[in-house]
């Protein structure tokens, strides 16, 4: 993980929150798109796991740090931490909310816990704690140990994307069924990615 | 045999019904571990990546809630600033208008009959009052004409 702490990348973005502050738009701009994507792909998507939630948190936490942007505390660590924060409670919110929203939202952070190593920085506490590559990996790790017709079912709605109609045509059932072999594959791979990697039982 | 050749359960197949609704919706109840599990596969395949013109717009909308720094902690402090000065400009000329203040009035020294007069009654126990009585008088008089000449009542 790219050091966003190291102190040239500070002093660049204190610059940059400093143009913002005296009212430059091209500067909150760039504070954006340096830290919007990670925000979703870090914080958001694996608090919530539902691609529009995360869309409307990611958008409301920019409201939010664009708005306070002057109450912001540079205490040497970069701004991308505060935003995090603030996405991190955003993301709560809405699972607070999910009562009255209805919305289907799934934290998988627990799941993803045991494949970092060792103690997070306290500054690091709402990003996900494991790198991408090793995330893929052990996905296709515990793929490639489920039951053939199993991982058909996961391949087919997750990877290729197929709608459920496709997917039911593509294993030549009802759709009907092909929902109950998805309900099953999804449960024997989380029983073998629990055997593999463990699981973190408490909350992050 | 195909493990979906097992006769589902009425509990099962009302879970695998409302589990594809919601990962088809986003919306609706679901069996959460089911739901995190699709989660974590969609995540490993698209990365949790960003949508560009999705994220255009959310920037287009975060920006228009922007803020520059707020103004009114130095605007606070101009205002008390002209506020001090005025109030100290408003005493100086308050202390110029009211000029100084009156002389305090000469009065009349007491003539030297009447402090003899004082010792006198002041240092012989047989001694009469009356003639401090009668020097006291006129020079009273004295006293009375000049504050009144000086105050004017």
């Amino acid at each position: 993980m790219e050091d966003l702490n190291a102190t040239e990348e500070l002093r660049v973005e204190q610059r940059t929150i400093g143009r913002a502050l005296d009212g430059d738009r091209a500067a909150f701009a760039e504070l954006y798109r340096a830290y919007a994507p990670r925000i979703f792909a870090r914080v958001l998507m694996p608090k919530l796991g539902n691609r529009e939630a995360a869309e409307d948190a990611l958008a409301e936490t920019f409201r939010t740090a664009f708005e306070k942007l002057d109450t912001f505390t540079d205490r040497g660590v970069s701004v991308y931490f505060w935003f995090a924060r603030i996405a991190a409670n955003k993301a709560l919110d809405m699972h607070r909310a999910k009562g009255t929203t209805g919305r289907a939202l799934a934290n998988f952070e627990t799941l993803v816990a045991p494949l970092s190593e060792g103690t997070p920085d306290p500054s690091e506490l709402f990003d996900l704690r494991a790198d991408f590559v090793t995330v893929r990996e052990t996905v296709a790790g515990v793929l490639g140990e489920l039951n053939a017709r199993y991982r058909r079912a996961i391949e087919l709605r997750f990877v290729e994307e197929l709608s459920r109609e496709e997917c039911a045509a593509a294993l030549g059932v009802k759709i009907g069924t092909f929902d109950v072999l998805l309900l099953r594959a999804l449960r024997a791979f989380r029983k073998e990615w629990t055997s593999r990697v463990g699981e973190n039982t408490n909350e992050p | 045999m195909n493990p979906d050749d097992i006769e589902p359960t009425a509990e099962e197949l009302a879970e695998a019904e409302e589990l594809a609704r919601a990962l088809e919706r986003g919306h609706g109840p679901a069996p959460a571990k089911e739901l995190e599990t699709a989660a974590l596969l969609r995540y490993a395949k698209d990365r949790g990546a960003l949508d560009p013109a999705r994220s255009q717009l959310t920037l287009d909308d975060a920006l228009s809630r922007a803020r520059p720094r707020k103004r009114t902690s130095s605007w606070r402090v101009i205002l008390i600033g002209a506020f001090g000065l005025s109030a100290a400009a408003a005493a100086t000329l308050l202390a110029l208008q009211s000029g100084p203040a009156p002389e305090a009035s000469a009065l009349p020294a007491p003539p030297r009959a009447l402090l003899d007069a004082q010792i006198r009654a002041t240092t012989s126990e047989a001694a009469s009052l009356e003639p401090l009585g009668a020097e006291l008088k006129p020079y009273r008089v004295a006293v009375y004409s000049t504050l009144r000449e000086h105050y004017g009542r």
